[in-house]
């Protein structure tokens, strides 16, 4: 016979878990298996956001979390899932936890369609820039599969595989002031053909939040005055015309725009379409950096990438965001099928955004009115920028690496919650009542549990002595 | 005499013995408990419509802007339970072996003849005063409207769970068959069950009295509402029937939870971002208030359990 101790069995397990909300009750135990599960055993509970383990002194509150939205348990085909350590199951109730990312947002904004003449949308035919592979690139391709193998290599119910996402080398983190603009011209070409062009008013207001919140990003980043010549850059002068865009995205230009000394220059255009009117240096410092990720939930993914970031098939009716994204590499970066240098450039722009905040906080030197108008300020920034940038993304990707069923189940996450919104009404659930107790069981109970379980409800002229429960 | 207000005499007796003085300021406290889940306060003879013990539900910031938004379109049920959840397959992993994880059923089964409805009808919900609820289920504590708790509807004094739980198993086991296990919990359950509108007031004076012990001073308030939800022990209520926003009279935070988005904010005005994970926190946090804002529901921090408010 195997002491529990030594059984290997005995692991961390889920007794309910709620996967979007990150909270989750645990306990160490052996699977519960076809016997009712014994509650008179110590349980710990996490949630987010730091994930503490906090003990409890029985299973009871976390099985009586599934008549919510906890699930009970977690099974794989094979069995009860188990981890090996505390550390293991709060690291994966973590990273479920991230996987779900961003559907507190309404989703990115704009309807895809033609303009005027049947231009406009798709039909703006920019495409995409090139983005050659290069060393920053190739040395995250290289941690991710890394990543990969250590997936690969680990086994169920063994200590997950402790993974290090080092720092690519300062020679490469050079490369990141070019992933982070292509990134940004990436995402400024998917506004623009976002742009409401038969919209209303309000479609455009609700648009030019997001287009003047990507334009200010841009400019903390540093990154403002070359995405935008990049992209004016990309309109063939030929098929379109300045004049033409300005019909085409008259709804968000002043009015007598054409009196304007460079209405004649698509990157006027951008420009007033994305920063200028909003154009403020005082408002460049976050004040508040809790809004930056309902900013980030907000960029909508390039199209022709999205669908890879998808949640929940025909329920998933918000568009992938940035954030999106990001909440994917944080979870699972292993799973990503068929990710491009695109995928890492936005996953470093996600990074800048958070980090970009605090650097200029610690020293003005690093805002945009100086680094815009001096070169070595400028390379000092990119330098500190890209090495806080991929310190803090390194920071939030998987610290281990689980057996490839469990990695699979976090992929699936977003995917399962995105039916809530379409969840209807259970069917009834009618089993006939058990029966009254018998006397003589009655009084069993009343003899073992006394006074709390006795009927003690009085009966009209039954005498108190008569109410009492049997001695124990 | 009511069941429960024999309980409370019984309690008191054990509490008390033969020592009047404790008797009295016992009795003296046990109406001071009851009024203030009546409504009432110290000195007060009316009952203050907004004061109270209420049904609360705890709900995770992530799931309150789709709770909102079913409300809004007129979706049934806009709050989901575990049936609910069930139906759309909301479940990561497989589901459990066949005869696997049948716990929740059991208790459910049991606790059918109490409420007379199909086992997938019941919305699980807890008896608060001041407090936050239950916060192990969620970090927004929704308070149900008066009218959304027919006053017939049951509570019993603990989490249902515990029936599964010693002493009860250990005595309900020594039973041979799952069928008269069975009949000794629903047995059991309806012992410690009473009426929302008639019994919960005693039932929460005999749960404070009894977790509090023997004393010679008078409860305060805060101590009341502290005692009647106790972080994993709580007066459970078996509302029948979803509700939607409309059914909200407001949504309690907690001064704890507060003082973490606080925290996780002030970091981020440091020179050390915060992780994704507290970002991605907050921002539900945010998210959720707005839409229960947007919804016309009230949103309070609970500073303190002393607060007779909703």
């Amino acid at each position: 016979m195997v002491a529990e101790d030594e059984n290997p069995e005995l692991l961390w397990r889920i007794d309910s878990w709620d996967s979007a909300a990150g909270r989750a009750f645990l306990s160490r135990r052996l699977p519960d298996g076809d016997q009712d599960p014994q509650l008179d055993q110590s349980a710990v509970f996490v949630a987010p956001p730091f994930f503490q383990p906090e003990p409890l002194a029985s299973r009871a509150p976390g099985l009586g979390a599934t008549r919510g939205t906890f699930q009970a348990g977690l099974f794989l085909a094979a069995g009860e899932v188990g981890f090996a350590t505390l550390d293991d199951a709060i690291a994966f109730i973590r990273r479920g936890y991230k996987a779900q990312g961003a559907d507190p947002f309404s989703g990115a904004p704009g309807v895809r369609g033609s303009g005027p003449e049947g231009r406009g949308g798709p039909a703006l035919a920019i495409r995409l820039p090139e983005l050659p592979r290069g060393p920053l690139d190739d040395a995250i391709a290289g941690v991710v599969m890394q990543f990969s193998k250590c997936v690969g290599e680990a086994k169920l119910g063994q200590t997950a595989i402790r993974v290090k996402w080092d720092a690519p080398a300062p020679a490469a983190l050079q490369q990141m002031r070019g992933m982070l603009a292509a990134a940004g011209q990436a995402l400024v070409i998917e506004m623009l053909e976002c742009f409401p062009f038969k919209g209303s008013t309000a479609d455009f207001i609700a648009w030019s939040a997001v287009a003047h919140s990507l334009g200010m990003q841009l400019s903390r980043l540093g990154l403002w005055f070359d995405v935008k010549d990049a992209v004016a850059g990309m309109f063939d002068p030929d098929k379109l015309p300045a004049k033409v865009l300005a019909e085409m995205f008259a709804l968000g230009l002043p009015q007598g725009f054409e009196k304007d000394p460079d209405h004649d220059k698509p990157w006027r255009i951008i420009e007033l379409l994305f920063l200028r009117p909003h154009w403020a240096p005082w408002d460049l410092q976050r004040a508040d950096g809790a809004d930056l990720y309902s900013e980030l939930g907000r960029y909508p993914l390039p199209l022709a990438m999205a669908e890879r970031y998808r949640a929940g098939g025909k329920f998933g009716r918000n568009d992938p965001t940035v954030l999106t994204l990001m909440s994917r590499w944080f979870s699972h970066p292993a799973g990503i099928a068929d990710a491009a240098v695109l995928d890492r450039a936005l996953l470093l722009f996600g990074g800048a955004c958070v980090t970009v905040g605090a650097l200029q906080r610690d020293n003005p030197a690093y805002r945009p009115w100086w680094v815009d108008q001096n070169a070595r300020l400028l390379q000092e920034f990119e330098g500190r920028l890209a090495q806080d940038t991929w310190a803090w993304i390194a920071a939030q990707l998987p610290d281990r690496a689980f057996h490839s069923d469990l990695e699979q189940l976090l992929r699936t996450i977003p995917h399962v919650w995105a039916q809530v919104a379409e969840a209807q009404a259970s069917d009834d659930v009618k089993r006939p009542w058990p029966e009254e107790l018998k006397d003589h069981d009655t009084l069993m109970l009343e003899n073992e549990l006394g006074d709390v379980i006795a009927d003690l409800e009085a009966q009209p002229g039954q005498a108190d002595d008569q109410r009492k429960p049997a001695a124990a | 005499m009511s069941k429960w207000k024999t309980k409370v005499e019984r309690a008191i007796d054990r509490l008390t013995g033969d020592h009047q003085s404790l008797r009295r300021f016992a009795e003296a406290n046990v109406a001071a408990i009851e009024s203030a889940l009546e409504g009432k306060g110290p000195d007060d003879k009316a009952r203050d419509p907004r004061a109270g013990a209420r049904a609360v539900v705890n709900i995770a910031s992530v799931h309150v802007p789709t709770f909102c938004q079913r409300s809004r379109n007129r979706q049934h049920p806009a709050y989901l339970n575990s049936y609910d959840l069930g139906k759309t397959k909301v479940r990561v992993g497989s589901d459990p072996p066949k005869d696997h994880w049948k716990s929740r059923e059991i208790v459910d089964h049991a606790l059918a003849p109490l409420h007379g409805q199909p086992m997938n009808k019941v919305y699980y919900a807890a008896a608060e005063l001041n407090g936050a609820g239950i916060r192990f289920y969620g970090d927004v504590c929704l308070v149900l409207k008066r009218d959304e708790v027919p006053p017939e509807t049951k509570a019993i004094d603990r989490n249902s769970y515990d029936v599964l739980r010693a002493p009860f198993s250990n005595t309900v086991e020594k039973l041979p068959d799952h069928p008269r296990q069975q009949a000794a919990r629903r047995h059991i359950l309806s012992a410690l069950s009473g009426s929302f509108d008639n019994d919960l007031k005693t039932m929460g004076a005999v749960k404070v009295l009894v977790t509090t012990g023997e004393r010679d001073r008078r409860f305060s308030t805060g101590q009341i509402s502290g005692g009647v939800l106790d972080d994993e022990d709580y007066i459970e209520i078996l509302k029948i029937g979803s509700f939607d926003t409309n059914g909200v009279e407001a949504a309690r935070l907690s001064a704890a939870e507060v003082a973490l988005e606080g925290h996780v904010e002030q970091r981020m005005q440091s020179r050390h971002p915060p992780s994704h994970e507290a970002r991605q926190w907050l921002t539900e946090r945010r998210a959720a208030t707005q839409a229960l804002a947007d919804a016309g529901i009230d949103i309070v921090v609970v500073a303190t359990l002393g607060r007779v408010k909703s």
